[in-house]
């Protein structure tokens, strides 16, 4: 089973991702409200993949995104923004792909998979 | 009666018009110069008038190099007579700094001729902070937006067990009551800003505009498991918008909650000293730094609590709790100790007019209104 971690400082976003993750895309997924304790949940879980909001207080999606590139255990998962208004300039350098905010909950795991090349 | 404007009017009119203008006579001396040239350039009308223009404030280019009369397009002006305009041209102020203005020349008929001076860098400044505002409100209202639309397409989702849905429900609920607040404070403090918030002044009892606010947050005190406590005079009463002034506590006595320790004890005391009536809002939080004291009544401005916002609130409601209490002439301070809480004090002024003047004639500033304001 895959195994999704999703960073948001919001916890009413993160509770509507985690019901469409588990519930409809039928994965696990685990919460972090910060990039810095997300980091430290990818150390320790190994998910398949992190959703990682764009508009965080204090430790931005960036830096958090950075921050994982540049940690030893967990540069090579793969990363998602999640984003309502870019802040410019193509981010993909960093991460695996967007998702625009507002997402669709009953169609986010399939865009997940999609845009990371998961086999349905 | 039609009337034609007189010279003195005319005048009176230019001096203190927000846009810098200046006479020039044919060689480019200043004859006239009014208040808003000061502010630009910071050369006062007197100082300024028998100067040439051109060679005090436009002397050089902006890469500081010599920029001779002759090229400038103002002299092209007093040349050919045609009027133009010159976007963000860099002019020099008294002091030697320099400054951004949006410029415009045109001819006179006795030969001379006008410029006008607008601060580029005020118009940038203020349009950037209109940019901000609005991208934060967006986000501030998609982000329940999205929760609200999320949680209720996933109540019919397949495989939701009954608590789920219940959860998602009273998401949706919660998210859509943060929506009608976050609009109603936004129409709020557009109102204030644009002028159009008017009072509704009554003759308040104390005791009971205390009671009032009290009552509006207990149960959210229930929640956070804190004690509230008020004390007012018996016999304290005073003029004000009574909605206006119970939605100012409220709004202080809802940020104390929040920001207190579960057992914490929120204290709402209010107090006639001489000329104002003054009402504290004491909680027993976390406290506020003082350089971020000042900031909490900017709008969307919150306190980061372990790097996640506590965000009940739409971070209007001290930005609006200070416009209300302008408008009452009076003001909101605080005070704050690390570790040990905060007290938040609302200063209401007594006047004297407030004795004299029927209720329904009053103004903000105590003189009395020719008719209601159409939005009242």
């Amino acid at each position: 089973m895959r195994r999704i971690l999703l960073i948001d400082d919001e916890p009413d976003i993160r509770a509507v991702a985690r019901v469409a993750i588990e519930v409809v895309a039928g994965w696990a997924c685990d919460e972090a409200a910060s990039g810095a304790e997300g980091l430290a949940a990818a150390r320790e879980l190994k998910p398949d993949a992190v959703l990682i909001d764009m508009m965080m207080p204090g430790m931005d999606g960036i830096a958090t995104a950075e921050a994982f590139r540049a940690d030893a255990d967990c540069a090579a998962i793969p990363l998602l923004f999640l984003t309502a208004n870019g802040p410019g300039g193509d981010p993909n350098w960093l991460v695996d792909g967007v998702i625009g905010k507002p997402f669709d909950p009953m169609t986010l795991g399939n865009v997940i998979a999609q845009k990371l090349g998961w086999a349905p | 009666m039609t009337g034609s404007l007189g010279d003195r009017e005319a005048r009176e009119m230019i001096e203190s018009m927000p846009i810098g203008l200046v006479a020039l006579d044919s060689t480019g001396h200043v004859v006239f110069s009014n208040e808003a040239v000061t502010e630009i350039l910071g050369w006062a009308p007197d100082d300024l008038i028998g100067r040439h223009f051109h060679a005090t404030a436009h002397p050089r280019r902006p890469n500081g190099t010599a920029y001779p009369y002759a090229l400038c397009p103002l002299a092209a002006t007093q040349e050919d007579r045609e009027p133009r305009t010159l976007d963000r041209e860099t002019l020099w102020r008294r002091d030697g700094s320099r400054v951004i203005c949006d410029v415009t020349a045109s001819a006179l008929a006795t030969g001379g001729i006008t410029v006008t001076l607008r601060d580029a860098f005020a118009r940038l400044e203020l349009a950037r902070a209109q940019d901000e505002f609005v991208g934060v409100v967006s986000h501030e209202l998609r982000t329940p937006l999205a929760s609200l639309l999320g949680a209720l397409k996933l109540t019919t989702a397949e495989g939701l067990a009954e608590d789920q849905r219940e959860m998602l429900i009273d998401l949706a609920r919660r998210n859509a009551d943060r929506l009608a607040r976050l609009v109603d404070d936004i129409l709020d403090l557009e109102k204030a800003r644009s002028g159009a918030l008017a009072l509704t002044r009554t003759e308040i009892a104390g005791a009971s505009l205390c009671a009032s606010a009290v009552d509006a947050v207990t149960g959210t005190a229930l929640a956070h498991d804190v004690t509230m406590e008020a004390q007012a005079d018996e016999d304290l009463r005073f003029w004000g918008d009574r909605m206006r002034l119970e939605q100012v506590l409220t709004n202080l006595l809802d940020n104390a909650v929040k920001y207190s320790p579960p057992g914490g004890t929120v204290t709402l005391r209010m107090r006639k000293s001489d000329a104002e009536v003054t009402m504290d809002v004491i909680d027993e939080g976390a406290g506020v730094a003082q350089e971020d004291l000042k900031r909490v009544f900017d709008r969307f401005w919150q306190i980061d609590s372990s790097n996640q916002r506590i965000r009940q609130g739409s971070g209007l409601g001290l930005t609006i709790s200070q416009a209300i209490m302008e408008l009452h002439g009076g003001s909101i301070d605080g005070t704050s100790e690390i570790g040990k809480g905060t007290c938040f004090t609302v200063h209401l002024p007594i006047r004297a007019t407030d004795l004299s003047v029927p209720v329904d004639l009053r103004t903000p500033e105590g003189k009395v209104a020719d008719a209601p304001h159409p939005l009242d």
